[in-house]
């Protein structure tokens, strides 16, 4: 049997950080080949390096069993190596036929020349399009369609697919895997990368875990359980946790006496992509969304703070006190170019009146700054010169230095080292003893368990209750993955 | 009725073709703010090179034009796309420049004679920029739906990522986009000279380039819509002509010349708000690197 | 050839500057040393120049304004005329040169807001909208004086001129004119501007909000009305120097009236880059331009140099423009 493509030993770091260690994966002809794992596992690293994007620092890449060096997009190309990315890079205002020919179309042509060529290519991959639409008017689907079509013009052996279904609602999603089957069956070897347990099950003949960079799991089908993808996937038994910074009276929280009225209630809240959701945050309580990237975490939070409008249900939200610290550091979290006093300042609270001087400012910010440990040369430093815990800090700085009824996170340690990560959900489990109701979604589940004070699962927007412990998180998520597409 | 069908076409001439230009030049993606002194610059050029020739020194000044402008194109290409500077800016500081050049050689050559238009020469040639524009709008259609440089074109305005995922260069293709567009231009600004008056006035474009901007929306980023967009044009142009050589003192036709010569500005006003955010038809790039 | 786009046209700016002056029969610095004194040579040119400079300091305030909150005016042009013809109306009727200064201000607030909600509302390019309403207002401005604003005897496409009471308080120098209060506004507002930019929280937080606007609405305060509303604000100043136009320099309204101010004043905006304090500096070089330009004319007889000043105003921006990308460049490579 033939293997298009295949990962020996292949190691990688980034500065201090090991991204891959010591991956084994091999494709072959005519089989699906799932690769799972969590945001950071390092799947994006490795397929890029196929992808002639980044250069391996150990190991090799063979293609047919010969020892390969892909050292450009061209070359992984003339392999026969092709990706379809999650974003698609299709004009719009072109035709279909136009978008497939766009890389060989001739010098001069007639219209239907063009499309009849556009349809005979489409005919051979399966893909059923009419090539005079505009790629405007193509649902999502049609539009993932088209750029298989797209890639197999350009590499024809291996077709590297990320989080397809990502984008799909669950009827494209059967459409997806139906024309997957076909170019399997004719000799496709097709890499499918995901999160999710229930696709790796149902499409792919063989499934390789990553976790920390490191192979967790490779089996093929019939030999693996969907709990052990599961504990393959989140762990079992923690990893080198850093110690938080857990409050000594932890007994603070959590109080049974904390019946009073609860600081945010949502009702049947539904939007795109969300809901509907009931919830109810009290003070005092840290609520954990756990769940993979893409079920509705950030819709959750977005709307929760205000910053997104539902579309249907009731959401009863203080209007003031609220702390937003979201995913994006870089553009809802921070203003770049500003110094970093201003970027403390443009919340309602810092400053007394609507005009300030630059010592009442530097004043106004400093105690924050201080309490929360945001090391920079000055208060007018951009903020762009900030490394990336030190800007996460100054979004807390801005968001937890007035005491705020209610907060809301998301993935706030994404992207930064162990002491700040420490430090972090150190601060967001103090403002919770200090009476806020918190909500916190994470796609790590270490920092789930660190945090909850009550666990939610996020599956296709709607949110599941579930124990606290990570034998119960891999059991529900195996359960809602195997229960399908809701 | 057949000098009216006349005027409406003069008048609708060096519109016709300024739109053209700038669809050329926003199906790569580009918004040109100096269409008008690109216009100017064909102008003065034509004259320059027509004054005192008679008619056999119309087809050198067009020429000159189309070359000139395409300069002004490669000019406005080397900020925008080479040191990908804000198009608005580097498009207001082109139409300064020649606003002021041409200003500039007007005053010292003004006074000599003036050029031969087309009309005055007679017979067949009268016909010619006519029949020139039309061929012109069919081979721009041509270029646009049946050659690769076309495809190219519209994808690097549209999304110039997928245009360089498939091998090809964004920044090469809208370069000769931006060298078609100025020659377009140019071409415009010759027939103020060649075909409507005989001479060149210091800002005889009067607008016209900055009414393109707006016209490029109801031609939908079409050639074939910028031809009707222009005939629409040159059609209140007469109208207002006719009002106004009427009666020249009546306070009712001056409001309803004002009506008339704002009417092209309102109405693209009015077709964005209503369009909203993301117009249908336009480059999906128009604007970005 | 891409790597050195930037120093190619920073030498092509030079050369071709340096080259229209030589094809006018003029050395370089015999032409320099001319367009000074015209510009700043005695107490008249100073007078002239000011008084080309304030109202250009004033739309380029308001233009400024408007760019700093991330949105893009270019109809200082518009704003400016209907701002004179509101002043022209205003003072007519009540001789008041306050009222002229108010009544120009509020017509160019009125001009502005309507691409400022547009733009916020719908999303709507506020490029387009100022440019097309610019249009608008040269056509406004040609009906009305040679229509219901005409002057009484119709003889001339101008308005009346405005009473004598409602000319702005003039400082008198003799012969050569004045200087009036649109220069002391002129001076002012910069600081003012500069000062409620970098010292309010409303600078604050539409300075932060051009940038990261979903972390300003993430706070709660409405972004889009304050950007519309200070996008308005720069209409009015741009209004507000239409308003100085007519009530300080000229007495009547023409077709002739600005000649492309609005549009030099988006040049002085970027010259100032962007800063507030910069922009009367950056005014006086390109009325500066404009005076030394014309006496040029006058004195070394060479006729349409005054047009030179036009070109240099273009060749400033894109040697402005080709600075700062070269310095991205070199920042990005170094990064």
């Amino acid at each position: 049997m033939t293997s298009p493509l295949r990962f020996r030993g292949i190691g990688k770091r980034f500065g201090g950080r090991v991204a891959l260690s010591g991956v084994d994966l091999e494709l072959r002809a005519g089989e699906v080949h799932a690769l799972l794992g969590e945001n950071g596992a390092g799947k994006t690293t490795l397929v890029r390096i196929a992808l002639g994007l980044l250069a391996a620092d150990e190991g090799a890449l063979q293609v047919d069993g010969r020892d390969v060096a892909i050292d450009h997009p061209r070359r992984a190309a003339r392999l026969g190596i092709g990706m379809v990315h999650q974003h698609f890079s299709l004009a719009e205002g072109l035709t279909v036929a136009e978008n497939l020919l766009l890389a060989d179309a001739p010098a001069l042509f007639s219209r239907r020349a063009l499309h009849e060529r556009a349809a005979e290519r489409l005919r051979r991959r399966g893909v059923l399009l009419e090539p005079a639409r505009r790629v405007r008017d193509l649902s999502v689907g049609e539009r993932q369609r088209l750029e298989i079509a797209r890639a197999l013009e350009r590499a024809g052996r291996v077709l590297i697919l990320d989080e397809p279904t990502a984008v799909l609602a669950p009827a494209e999603s059967d459409e997806l895997f139906a024309q997957l089957e076909r170019l399997r069956a004719a000799g496709l070897a097709i890499l499918l990368i995901t999160h999710q347990l229930d696709e790796a099950l149902s499409i792919a003949q063989r499934v390789t875990v990553l976790r920390d960079g490191r192979v967790a799991l490779a089996a093929s089908r019939g030999e693996v359980t969907a709990d052990a993808l599961a504990r393959a996937l989140f762990g079992e038994g923690a990893a080198a946790a850093a110690p938080s910074r857990r409050l000594v009276a932890s007994g603070a929280r959590g109080m049974p006496g904390a019946t009073a009225a609860p600081v945010l209630r949502a009702e049947r809240l539904a939007g795109e992509r969300l809901g509907p959701v009931d919830l109810e945050l009290r003070a005092g309580e840290v609520t954990v969304v756990a769940g993979v990237d893409g079920n509705g975490q950030t819709e959750l939070v977005e709307t929760l703070a205000g910053l997104r409008r539902a579309s249907s249900g009731r959401l009863e939200r203080p209007t003031e006190g609220v702390a937003f610290v979201s995913c994006d550091r870089q553009s809802t979290g921070l203003a770049l170019d500003l110094p970093i006093a201003e970027n403390v300042a443009v919340k309602r609270g810092f400053l007394a009146r609507a005009w300030f001087t630059r010592r009442e400012l530097e004043a106004a910010t400093r105690p924050a700054l201080q309490r929360f440990d945001v090391r920079a040369s000055g208060p007018w430093q951009p903020a762009r010169t900030l490394s990336g815990g030190n800007q996460q800090k100054l979004v807390l700085a801005r968001e937890l230095a007035h005491e705020p009824r209610l907060v809301l996170a998301e993935n706030p340690t994404r992207g930064l080292d162990l002491r700040a990560t420490a430090f972090v959900r150190g601060e967001l489990q103090a403002a919770a003893a200090r009476g806020a109701a918190a909500l916190v979604a994470t796609t790590d589940v270490d920092e789930a368990l660190e945090l909850a004070d009550r666990l939610l699962i996020a599956h296709r927007g709607r949110l599941h209750p579930c124990e606290a412990t990570r034998a119960a998180i891999t059991r529900t998520m195996t359960e809602l993955a195997a229960g399908g597409r809701s | 009725m057949t000098d009216l069908l006349e005027q409406i076409a003069r008048l609708a001439l060096p519109l016709v073709l300024a739109t053209l230009a700038e669809v050329v030049a926003e199906l790569g993606g580009v918004v040109n703010l100096s269409l008008e002194g690109m216009m100017l610059a064909g102008a003065l050029t034509a004259w320059l090179v027509a004054a005192g020739g008679g008619g056999a020194a119309l087809a050198p000044a067009l020429l000159a034009s189309l070359a000139v402008g395409a300069a002004l194109g490669a000019l406005l290409a080397l900020f925008v796309v080479g040191l990908r500077a804000n198009a608005i800016v580097v498009g207001t500081a082109l139409h300064f420049i020649c606003l002021g050049a041409t200003g500039l050689f007007y005053e010292r050559l003004k006074g000599s004679s003036s050029a031969t238009t087309f009309a005055e020469i007679g017979g067949a040639a009268s016909a010619v920029p006519y029949v020139g524009t039309l061929v012109l709008v069919a081979a721009i259609v041509l270029l646009l739906t049946r050659t690769r440089f076309g495809l190219h074109l519209r994808a690097a305005g549209d999304d110039p990522a997928a245009l360089r995922a498939a091998g090809g260069s964004p920044a090469r293709t809208r370069v000769i986009g931006l060298l078609i567009a100025g020659a377009i231009a140019g071409l415009a600004g010759a027939t103020l000279t060649t075909v409507l008056t005989g001479t060149f006035v210091e800002g005889m474009t009067g607008g016209r380039g900055f009414l393109a901007l707006g016209l490029v929306l109801f031609a939908r980023w079409n050639p074939i819509g910028a031809l009707l967009a222009g005939l629409f044009l040159g059609s209140l142009f007469a109208l207002e002509l006719r009002l106004s050589t009427r009666s020249s003192q009546g306070a009712a036709p001056g409001a309803l010349t004002f009506v008339l010569r704002a009417l092209p500005y309102l109405l693209t006003i009015t077709a964005l708000a209503l369009a909203g955010p993301r117009k249908s038809s336009a480059p999906g790039a128009l604007g970005r690197p | 050839m891409r790597r050195h786009a930037g120093a190619i046209a920073a030498l092509l700016a030079a050369g071709l500057a340096l080259l229209l002056l030589r094809a006018l029969g003029l050395a370089p610095s015999r032409a320099l040393v001319l367009l000074a004194r015209g510009a700043f040579g005695d107490a008249a040119a100073w007078v002239t120049t000011l008084r080309i400079a304030a109202p250009l300091a004033l739309c380029a305030l308001g233009v400024l304004i408007a760019f700093r909150c991330g949105l893009w005016n270019i109809g200082a042009e518009g704003q400016l005329l209907v701002g004179a013809l509101a002043a022209v109306a205003a003072a007519s009727a009540t001789a008041s040169c306050t009222a002229a200064l108010l009544a120009g201000a509020l017509a160019g607030f009125l001009w502005a807001l309507v691409p400022a909600l547009l733009a916020v509302a719908r999303g709507v390019p506020e490029v387009l909208t100022t440019l097309m309403l610019n249009g608008v207002a040269l056509e406004l401005l040609r009906w009305l004086v040679t229509g219901p604003m005409q002057e009484p005897t119709r003889q001339f496409p101008q308005t009346a001129p405005i009473p004598v009471e409602a000319h702005l308080p003039r400082l008198e120098l003799g012969r050569t004119g004045g200087i009036d209060l649109g220069l002391a506004i002129a001076l002012l507002l910069p600081i003012v501007v500069a000062l409620t930019l970098s010292r309010t929280t409303l600078g604050l937080r539409l300075r932060a909000g051009a940038q990261s606007p979903r972390l300003v609405a993430a706070t709660g305060w409405p972004l889009a009305r304050a950007r519309a509303l200070a996008f308005g604000i720069g209409g009015a100043l741009a209004g507000l120097a239409g308003a100085v136009e007519v009530a300080g320099v000229t007495d009547a309204v023409d077709r002739s009236l600005s000649q492309g101010l609005g549009y030099a004043a988006v040049a002085a905006a970027l010259l100032a880059g962007l800063k507030p304090m910069a922009v009367v500096p950056a005014a006086l070089f390109f009325a500066a331009l404009a005076t030394g330009t014309s006496s040029l004319q006058w004195e070394a007889n060479v006729p349409g140099i005054d047009r030179f000043g036009l070109v240099v105003e273009g060749l400033a921006i894109l040697a402005i423009v080709a600075a700062l990308a070269l310095r991205e460049r070199r920042e990005g490579n170094a990064a």
